[in-house]
């Protein structure tokens, strides 16, 4: 990725705010201690402030739904956001389940090699570079970057995916229950999740208590499991779950092991077009149905 | 003022037991819970204006303020309007089943202050449940004041609680007792006053030289402080007890704050001087 | 200067008296406070665990009683008998000990904690190094600090000084033959954050309606991640579970700046994400000093470091406090 990139960012978001085509730029800055965080640009001087870089792991897109992205766009104002790939995605998640209008958001998407290995926490590359299908963002109203000049990630993203596929369900029980264990029941994943924007969370129904509120395996399953079955048809890959998890637990595998049973089922890939329905809110006559029993 | 619990707090509930069940209004159910022994029930010598926490056993714990008053020997009451999973569990309760019970805790209403002075008891709805203690035990001395005012309000007439106790205190020598509903909440037999709780009490005029004891739904009180206020009450003298969400009771799990004062350790009574001081955030 | 391996042995030595011991170990590349049952598993070369002495003295689950609805009612839950020793905190989850301290044990005593405080020899390491997100120095404590300490083990060309700090310390020491020896200790890391807090507490007490909370809070998603993590946070929540009639009472960390902390049916004193972090800046940096004499903050930069967004506490206190 070419730092002219950068150069190119900060001058598209300056002119946007001074023109006021948008109210806020959701992008990156500098974190203190290296790394990126999210940066709020609200005046076109704050643009100087805007990096991109080979760390710009974060997904920007859950801000959409929160204040005060939340007011402006309520208010007929509109919100700009610098997006990889797979932020896009999860702003056509959003543009498809109507939390978000796509006229309000001007997407400013940014050809991206993939995150770095270390980039987002974790060692290694994440995984969602090395399957990824999106270094040029689509459905992009600013491109910015040589798509042309995309040197992508190497590496099996699949590797997970086939192990677990491979396993028993009793091998199964046990690899989830080992992963799911050390969950502190933080709800962090489900906070940096971009597509969790419930208002009330079934975490907090408590006539009945679908979900125990403790940190044993009975809580811990309950939450992740439930959780997993409301994403799955939904889960981007973005992995902000995985890199907000404080004690290190990988907490994008099941929901998007379900989101690829999904996809090889009924050829649904979720966030790739906004104009498609939503997964589970349609049926079709053709479905499959050959693994009712 | 701290309540008088032990002061060392290991959250585990005595058990008590359902003596009787009175069903106040469609949403709200009076518990008469018996202690264990009459060593149970002494050790739980509360004030008016204290809270305890009941626990239906396996569902949960919530926060309710005791109601009766302190003179009963074998038993406490508390009133329990139904709102959520374990109100509604505490509502199917019947004579003979077990609760968990904690407490007594909080502080509770300045009474040495009343003494010698006019008073104000102003409630709306089951707001009239922290009160119903202090009542009792102002009538039970009631040479020790002045002029007794009692204003007491609800939606409608159904939802009007204690109403035994109301007309016994509309008895006692020199009280005035005001009833009101809400507009439109009255029926046909309906004797009392129509219109808003804080209305009400301004129409009455009590002296503005006493104390004014206040408990009710937040919006209520709000009014109704605004109202005492008009009325020309010192801050000092205006008192009322507030509720938040509470888990532990005792100033520990960090919950029940407005600024840094803990309801359940600095409250839950308060007088309007010093919520003046507090943030508005209850 | 005390050589590793005596202290090694002295731990041992604690483990042959019956101490249930927790030291830092590495999990997967993670630094953790973790029980151990063999002193050689204990890691010297990290700067801070991610988890804090709160997992042991303050558990993230704690079961408190069963419950047999039919039964006997309520069963509470005895504690575990063993002394605890917790080898390799460091200065600032010491300090953090004596802020826990002050609220849990202050007119209102936490039963349990103050069973398990009384059983628990804290014996702290000292830090040789520190990344950019410690600032225990603008908090008042420093990398050498023995606050909260039972025992105090500063690095020592090569080895250590031995110090015992409290009472209790120094009969643990004598207990399991470790002298104590203070000559000596190299230099403390030089921490590059520093954070003026100056007029903080004037600022917040008469700034709680200011707009700039919002803007402070911009980035923050109520992840809980700080709060779970920070040595000070004790908030809990009391909960039944059961199936059928049988189950238990628990208590568990709880944070504020879950939407639930404090709804109530019908109403919701605090809205919005602005108004939780406000209670979280307020409770540590305005409350616990105006209730128990102490800011509840050690300067550890957990938050700091593990924030996902970028939540900068030093940022934001300098912001406040240069905000009108």
């Amino acid at each position: 990725m070419a730092s002219d990139a950068e150069a190119q960012l900060r001058e598209k978001v300056k002119d946007l705010l001074a023109r006021g085509k948008v109210k806020l730029v959701l992008g990156y800055g500098k974190r203190s201690g290296g790394g990126v965080r999210p940066l709020f640009t609200k005046l076109p001087d704050d643009a100087e402030r805007l990096v991109w870089n080979d760390q710009c792991a974060p997904n920007l897109a859950g801000y959409l739904t929160r204040e005060p992205c939340l007011g402006i766009m309520h208010g007929g104002g509109r919100v700009g956001i610098v997006a990889k790939g797979c932020d896009v995605r999860a702003i056509v998640g959003l543009v498809q389940e109507k939390q978000v209008k796509r006229e309000a958001v001007h997407v400013i998407g940014l050809v991206c090699d993939g995150i770095a290995a270390g980039g987002s926490g974790a060692a290694g590359v994440p995984s969602k570079c090395l399957e990824c299908e999106w270094h040029t963002p689509p459905m992009a109203d600013d491109l910015i970057g040589d798509k042309a000049a995309v040197a992508p990630r190497a590496g099996d993203a699949l590797a997970d995916d086939k192990r677990i596929e491979g396993m028993t369900d009793e091998e199964r029980w046990q690899f989830w229950t080992a992963l799911f264990s050390r969950c502190i029941k933080c709800y962090a994943c489900r906070q940096a999740c971009p597509l969790c924007y419930c208002k009330e969370c079934i975490t907090e129904k408590s006539r009945p208590q679908w979900i125990a509120k403790s940190s044993t395996i009975r809580g811990n399953l309950a939450y992740h499991f439930i959780r997993a079955m409301h994403l799955a048809g939904r889960c981007i890959g973005c992995e902000e779950c995985r890199r907000a998890c404080p004690v290190g637990i990988p907490v994008d595998l099941l929901s998007r092991f379900l989101t690829r049973r999904v996809e090889e089922a009924f050829g649904y890939k979720p966030g790739r077009d906004p104009a498609e329905e939503p997964f589970f809110v349609t049926s079709k006559e053709n479905d499959p149905d050959d693994f009712i029993r | 003022m701290p309540g008088n619990a032990a002061n060392s707090e290991d959250l585990i509930p005595q058990l008590a037991t359902v003596v009787a069940v009175r069903q106040e209004t469609p949403d709200i159910r009076s518990l008469r819970l018996g202690f264990e022994s009459p060593e149970a029930r002494e050790a739980f010598a509360f004030r008016p204006g204290q809270f305890c926490l009941v626990s239906a056993l396996g569902i949960g714990e919530a926060v309710f303020c005791i109601s009766s008053p302190p003179a009963w020997k074998d038993a406490i009451e508390v009133s329990v309007k139904q709102v959520g999973k374990v109100t509604a569990a505490i509502h199917d309760l019947e004579v003979g089943d077990r609760v968990g019970l904690r407490g007594p805790y909080g502080n509770w209403f300045p009474y040495e202050a009343m003494l010698g002075r006019n008073v104000v008891f102003v409630g709306g709805g089951i707001g009239l449940a922290p009160l119903r203690p202090l009542i009792w035990q102002t009538l039970s001395e009631r040479t020790k004041f002045k002029d007794v005012h009692i204003v007491y309000g609800a939606r409608t007439v159904r939802d009007l609680v204690y109403t035994d106790d109301l007309a016994e205190w509309a008895k006692v020598p020199g009280v005035r007792l005001v009833r009101t509903v809400d507009p439109g909440g009255e029926d046909a037999t309906w004797n009392g006053e129509v219109g808003l709780v804080p209305a009400v009490l301004e129409k009455t005029k009590p002296s503005s030289d006493g104390v004014l004891v206040v408990c009710g739904p937040p919006i209520m009180i709000k009014f109704a402080l605004l109202a005492a206020t008009r009325l020309g009450f010192d801050p000092k003298d205006v008192i009322t007890t507030l509720e938040m969400k509470m888990k532990c009771g005792v100033g520990l799990c960090g919950r029940c704050n407005i600024g840094s004062r803990y309801v359940c350790r600095d409250g839950p009574v308060f007088t309007l001087k010093e919520m003046q001081a507090l943030p508005d955030e209850f | 200067m005390t050589a590793k391996r005596d202290i090694l042995r002295a731990i041992e030595a604690a483990r042959a008296k019956g101490y249930v011991v927790f030291a830092p170990t590495r999990l997967e590349g993670i630094p953790l406070l973790a029980e151990i049952e063999e002193p050689l598993v204990i890691d010297f070369d990290h700067v801070l665990t991610v988890n804090t002495l709160k997992d042991i003295l303050l558990p993230r689950c704690e079961r408190l009683a069963r419950l047999d609805v039919e039964g006997s009612g309520i069963d509470p839950t005895g504690d575990r008998d063993a002394a605890i020793l917790v080898f390799g905190s460091r200065p600032c989850d010491a300090a953090a000990l004596a802020i826990l301290d002050a609220i849990l044990l202050g007119e209102v005593r936490d039963a349990r904690y103050e069973r398990r405080r009384a059983k628990t020899i804290i014996m702290t390491v000292a830090c040789s190094t520190c990344d950019d997100a410690c600032f225990c120095t603008s908090m008042g404590y420093g990398p050498h600090d023995g606050t909260g300490s039972d025992v105090l083990l500063v690095p020592a060309g090569g080895g250590y000084s031995v110090a015992g700090v409290s009472e209790k310390g120094k009969a643990f020491l004598s207990a399991v033959g470790l002298k104590e020896d203070t000559g000596g200790g190299d230099a403390p890391p030089v921490l590059s954050r520093k954070v003026e807090t100056g007029d903080l507490k004037a600022w917040l007490d008469a700034n709680f309606d200011n707009p700039v909370w919002r803007d402070v809070s911009e980035n923050c998603v109520s992840c809980g991640t700080c709060y779970y993590l920070c040595p000070t946070c004790h908030c809990f929540d009391i909960t039944d579970e059961t199936g059928g009639a049988r189950g238990e009472r628990l208590r568990i960390w709880d944070c504020c700046s879950f939407s639930d902390f404090t709804k109530m049916a019908g109403h919701q004193p605090r809205r919005g994400r602005h108004a939780r972090y406000r209670q979280r800046v307020m409770h540590k940096f305005a409350y616990c000093p105006d209730n128990v004499g102490k800011v509840a903050c050690v300067g550890d930069g957990r938050c700091i470091r593990h924030c996902p967004y970028g939540v900068d506490i030093c940022e934001v206190l300098s912001k406040l406090v240069s905000t009108k």
